[in-house]
């Protein structure tokens, strides 16, 4: 037996000299090179590919290419399935394994086909009649619907494939490589432009390729292949195949996704998708026109196909849609089908067409034997799994039921409905579409943006018209881009011919006797029915109807269907089509992978990681790292067999007891020069900065313009001139944006110069009781002691050669310094002071215990700086400044600032012992447990071992000493706490000054 | 001044390069190599006239450039970054600032020294543009972007400096030293497919 029974010895452009394996629901096939999923299931015979999305009906392959809205399956499997994939869209390859979706157990056994026993009971908007009541239970119901009316299953695994991504400029886009944009390529190309023409198909040539015809007199392969060498010749044009245009964005961008390897898998290094940002200062649309099919009775089932594809088929892939076949149409392209199908050895029966009269297009089927039937139409398939024959009557479009007339026996029906210019990218462009009636098709509009549409993409269908349409708009565009360029195509020219006008088909009356369904939509299972019903019940706008029915949704976004719905929305109404207006179109034009959408910007490069100049020495000590802002910081340093509580407590208790380091290198650093950089400073900050004398550091907090307290840190003056500013590692680029926007903007009047420095320092903190004899050694000779350095102190100095800023200033409450040195000497410094302070007991320690230590002494973070506090609401109301203005000070006389019944800081500790308090938790009264605060951080105190926390309590500092409920409803924990002052540790301050 | 305390690359603690094995016979569509040392200064405003002129003359440019095109003198390029400011980059790998900084300061406020800040990487061969087409949002076609362009833009989500060096395939990217690391295995990635070479300066068994 015939391995590939419906191939024909000879044609197409498969090679037959490689023959490819492939399993299709478990079964194995073979195929050529060449072949498409689709192509090389019809070759073996296979004509049952999917069960419909609502029905379950069985379907079969009905298009070419992207316009199919049946043959969906999942292809590959673990963790490169893919679902929702266009058997008509995938080259095939040996070892392509692929299924049926959407059935149980098999494509040729469903169980769920019985829903079409309730059809009935489940009309358009079934969703939102039968299963809301009771009232509720949608929510029950919505687990099986969603499970039956599955389309794939995404895989669950990671996906293991590389995506990648490309920016790309240029003069001329054209999207689309059928004979219009080969045209317009080459127009545009030889004029010197960068040209970018994308293709969705393996090859250039469009519908071209699918025909037997002639370019001039080449046959149009030749002339395909010629202009694509052409084309590659020219250096600043850049071809893509296998690449989908799937939206047009603002400003003439447009996403263009490129299958690098999926037809080719196993290829290591390269990327499987690669997605183009194309940003084109002009483009050419020649995106062709989809066939439409026609309503009539049961034109869903396997069997029934576009006469485009058929033809296609025919000619590229050498494969017999079917032994026999009949072809209904309403327009002329359907007679070359007829033709071709019957010289690849189809048996044409009857070409049916519903126009009366027909013109040069008939002498196609001169002493070819198919009869040809004309005035009649056909009014319903007949068959169960695949047609096996129809009913065709004489064709009267305004009765309401037509009396059947002849059964002509068929395999195979092929319908043509005219053609929908592919108007997606113009209308996602902000274009306009418009109805043609002539062309019965919407065809694009005035542009808004850039584009210009060519060839069958507006309608015109004869090659030679798209050529020279073609070329004229490539010229057109390059000329508009800046270059010279002629109309005159070029190209050896076919003849023309003249076209019988189409048919405007949209409806086909019913054959009397049962009624079968008509399907408007094949992919949403969408009959003419649930239109009207639609209708019927108010539905009046197509936006409406669409979401109502789901005609035109899903991958399909209504390639063949949406021209027919409007149709028949028009009819219902009584309007006429082209004033029903079109959906609105969106991207993407085929499904995109997200694989695709995130390119490379997954794992290490979701989110680039900053490290600071320690960072080695941090992961070589056993560091666990976490994410600070954009930073990467020390969170801790366990050693064997703690954990990073244990850590914590270690790490915190060696700073009370010895000393430790951490790395600050994350801090904001900014520096400020200029004689009115102090004048900046008394703007910007709250408190006063006039009187800082040279060599001291001062702490400051900004407040924001509403009054609430923006950001905190320490400003040193390292000259009369020269500040230098810390800033939260979390808030640092809000901060440069603003000072930068109040000094470019606000005040330019200003003399002074901001420079950001986050990058150009390393810092470090040590902190503890015997930091100040590690720095001693460090800048042994020199003086560090407290005269000579107190508390806010600041020196600049050189060591070993390399200049250190040493800031006596502590976030933990202890006696500590902060040394800022050259990002490149960072790893040194840091490397000396832990060899320094070996003999002082020094541990390094990370954003853990410089939490609990910070906690201890009641210092505030982002936890209180929250937005919503003001400077006194958090104990700092003195820092204020009495005179001269600031941002936010005229906010502060707000009376609502000025409440007594203001949140305000507070310290909490348990009252009775506890292991934790409830973090986040709500502050209530005990007897009427009343509201009054929260929680804002809490942890365990190593030093005082017991839990501690800061809270915003309503006016706390009158209330310490008070018995309050902590309560975490959310967590179910509550536990009485008692109020006190908010420094649980060294309150007098003298540790610090020590 | 011991070794100890010259400056270390903010890339120094890469085990390996990353990139294919980088033999020089090799022929590699795109070579991504760090230039190590040097000088990078941020010049603020310029001040009198006749400063600047004599500054700009020492250093062997032809004037103060404007947006979008870098001045380049003998082993020293600079770079406009922002309204009345510029990156001076020096190419000598012995020169970290001082000196320079001295020549400048009369003619523009301030003069700050920032070698330490910045981590230079230079992209070059056949194949530079593609790579960088991966990653940068602007159009470097020698058309729109030609040898001495200079700009401040997004490369892979990092703010940079890019610009244009001499030769016809070579690019030049300053990034801020925290994210260079992120930025290497980026461009050791996205080299791949071309067959890259990515070499650390100074590094024993990769060439520089």
């Amino acid at each position: 037996m015939n391995e590939q029974p419906f191939r024909n010895p000879s044609g197409g452009a498969i090679d037959r000299s490689r023959p490819l394996g492939f399993v299709f629901n478990g079964r194995g096939y073979s195929g050529y090179a060449g072949d498409t999923l689709a192509s090389a299931l019809l070759a073996n015979g296979v004509s049952l590919v999917a069960r419909s999305f609502k029905y379950h009906r069985p379907r079969g392959l009905f298009g070419l290419g992207a316009e199919e809205p049946n043959g969906l399956v999942e292809v590959g499997q673990g963790a490169r399935r893919e679902p929702n994939v266009k058997a008509t869209q995938v080259e095939l390859y040996d070892g392509l394994v692929a299924a049926s979706q959407n059935c149980w157990p098999s494509v040729n056994f469903d169980v769920f086909a019985a829903t079409g026993w309730f059809a009935p009971l489940l009309p358009a908007g079934f969703y939102y009649k039968t299963f809301m009541a009771p009232r509720g239970r949608w929510m029950f119901y919505e687990r099986y619907i969603r499970r039956m009316a599955g389309i794939g299953h995404a895989p669950v695994l990671p996906d293991p494939d590389r995506y990648d991504y490309r920016q790309a400029h240029c003069d001329v886009l054209v999207v689309g490589g059928g004979p219009a944009g080969l045209a317009a390529a080459l127009a545009a190309g030889r004029s010197g432009a960068r040209v970018i023409l994308a293709d969705e198909a393996s090859g250039f040539g469009g519908m071209l390729r699918n025909t037997r015809g002639t370019v001039g007199d080449q046959p149009a392969q030749a002339w395909i292949d010629s202009t694509v060498a052409t084309l590659r010749a020219l250096t600043e044009t850049i071809l893509l195949r296998r690449a989908t245009a799937f939206g047009y964005y603002d400003h003439n961008q447009l996403g263009i996704v490129e299958r690098v390897t999926d037809h080719r898998p196993g290829r290591a290094g390269e990327p499987r998708h690669r997605l183009w940002h194309v940003t084109a200062k002009r483009v050419v649309l020649a995106t062709g026109a989809h066939e439409r099919s026609l309503v009539f009775g049961n034109n869903d089932l396997p069997g029934v196909m576009l006469a485009s594809a058929a033809r296609g088929y025919a000619n590229v892939h050498a494969v017999r849609a079917g032994q026999r076949a009949v072809v209904f149409t309403n327009n002329d392209s359907a007679y070359a089908a007829a033709s071709d199908l019957r010289a690849a050895g189809v048996e044409v029966r009857a070409l049916v067409d519903c126009r009366d009269q027909i013109g040069g297009a008939a002498d196609l089927l001169h002493e070819t034997g198919i009869e040809h039937i004309t005035g009649w139409a056909v009014l319903e398939a007949r068959g169960r799994k695949r047609v096996t024959a129809v009913t065709i009557g004489r064709f009267e479009p305004t009765a309401d039921r037509a009396p059947p007339g002849r059964i002509i026996d068929c395999d195979l029906l092929c319908v043509s409905g005219g053609w929908n210019p592919t108007i997606h990218l113009h209308a996602q462009a902000r274009g306009r579409p418009v109805f043609d009636e002539p062309l019965g098709a919407y065809v694009p509009g005035t542009p808004f943006q850039a584009e210009c549409s060519a060839g069958a993409a507006r309608g015109l269908l004869a090659t030679r018209d798209c050529l020279i349409d073609g070329a004229k708009a490539g010229a057109a565009a390059a000329r508009e881009a800046g270059f010279q360029a002629s109309d005159e195509p070029g190209i050896d020219l076919p003849a023309s011919h003249a076209i019988t006008p189409p048919a405007a088909v949209w409806r086909i009356p019913p054959a009397i006797g049962p009624r079968a369904k008509r399907f408007v939509d094949l992919q949403n299972d969408v009959t003419d029915a649930d239109i009207a019903l639609a209708v019927r019940e108010g539905y009046r706008s197509v936006e409406h109807v669409k979401r109502y029915t789901t005609l035109g949704m899903g991958t399909d976004q209504g390639k063949t269907s949406n021209a027919i719905g409007f149709a028949q929305v028009a009819r219902a109404l009584g309007a006429e089509m082209g004033t029903v207006g079109v959906t609105t179109y969106r991207p993407p034009y085929t499904p995109v992978s997200l694989g695709a959408l995130a390119g490379s910007e997954g794992g290490a490069h979701f989110y680039p990681d900053r490290l600071t100049p320690m960072h080695a020495w941090h992961l070589a000590h056993g560091a666990i790292m976490v994410r600070a802002g954009a930073w990467l910081r020390p969170q801790c340093y366990p050693r064997a067999g703690e954990n990073a509580d244990d850590a914590l407590r270690r790490e915190t208790r060696n700073v009370r007891s010895a000393v430790g380091i951490a790395d600050v290198s994350t801090l904001g650093k900014l520096e400020l020069f200029g004689p009115d950089a102090v004048e900046f400073l008394e703007r910007v900050y709250a408190n006063r900065w006039r009187s800082l004398p040279v060599g001291r550091c001062r702490y400051g907090i900004m407040l924001r313009e509403d009054g609430m307290v923006f950001d905190d840190g320490t400003t040193t003056r390292l000259g009369e001139q020269h500040f230098f500013m810390t800033t939260t590692t979390g808030q640092a680029p809000m901060v440069a944006r603003r000072l930068t926007y109040c000094h470019q903007v606000l005040w330019p009047d200003l003399d002074l110069h901001i420079v950001r420095v986050v990058e150009q320092w390393a810092g470090m903190a040590i902190a503890g009781p015997r930091s100040r004899e590690v720095l001693a050694e460090l800048a042994a000779p020199l003086d560090v002691g407290g005269t000579a350095l107190p508390y806010m102190g600041a020196m600049e100095t050189t060591i070993s050669g390399v200049t250190v800023r040493i800031l006596r200033i502590s976030y933990s409450g202890d006696l500590g310094y902060e040394l800022h040195v050259l990002a490149g000497q960072g790893r040194w410094l840091w490397e000396r002071l832990v060899d320094i302070g070996r003999a002082y007991g020094m541990m390094p320690y990370g954003t853990d215990a410089m939490s609990a230590l910070r906690l201890e002494k009641g210092h505030v973070a982002g936890g209180e700086i929250n937005g919503r506090t003001t400077a006194d609401d958090l104990g700092l109301g003195r820092m204020l400044k009495s005179t001269g203005d600031y941002i936010g000070r005229r906010s502060l006389s707000r009376p609502g600032l000025a409440e007594p019944g203001r949140p305000q800081l507070v310290g909490l500790v348990p009252e009775g012992p506890a292991l934790a308090l409830p973090a986040a938790a709500m502050l209530v009264t005990p007897g009427e447990r009343r509201y009054v605060g929260e929680i804002t951080s809490a942890n365990w105190s190593p030093t005082l071992q017991k839990p501690i926390g800061l809270a915003l309590l309503a006016a706390g500092r009158s209330r310490h000493g008070e018995r309050l409920i902590a309560t975490a409803p959310m967590h179910g924990t509550e536990m009485p706490v008692i109020v006190q002052a908010p420094n649980f540790f060294d309150p007098e301050g003298e540790r610090l000054r020590a | 001044v011991p070794d100890a305390i010259e400056p270390r690359s903010a890339l120094a603690d890469l085990r390996a390069h990353g990139g294919a094995a980088s033999s020089e016979a090799r022929e590699a569509g795109v070579t991504v190599r760090e230039v190590r040392g040097g000088a990078v200064l941020q010049l603020g405003r310029p001040g009198p006239e006749p400063a600047v002129t004599a500054a700009i003359a020492a250093l062997g440019l032809a004037a103060l450039p404007d947006l979008g095109h870098l001045s380049q003198g003998s082993s020293i390029q600079l770079l406009p970054v922002g309204p009345r400011q510029w990156l001076l980059v020096a190419d000598d790998p012995s020169e970290r600032g001082p000196t320079l900084g001295d020549l400048l300061v009369p003619a523009f406020k301030p003069v700050l020294i920032m070698s330490d800040a910045w981590t230079r990487i230079r992209i070059e061969g056949p194949h530079s543009r593609d790579l960088l087409a991966k990653g940068a949002v602007i159009d470097l076609h020698p058309k729109q972007f030609a040898v001495g362009a200079c700009a401040v833009t997004a490369f892979a989500g990092m703010r940079t400096v890019l610009w244009r060096g001499a030769g016809d395939d070579r690019f030049e990217i300053l990034v801020g030293r925290s994210l260079a690391v992120a930025l290497w295995h980026w461009l050791v990635e996205a080299a791949e497919e071309f067959g890259g070479t990515c070499v650390l300066a100074g590094r024993a068994g990769h060439a520089a």
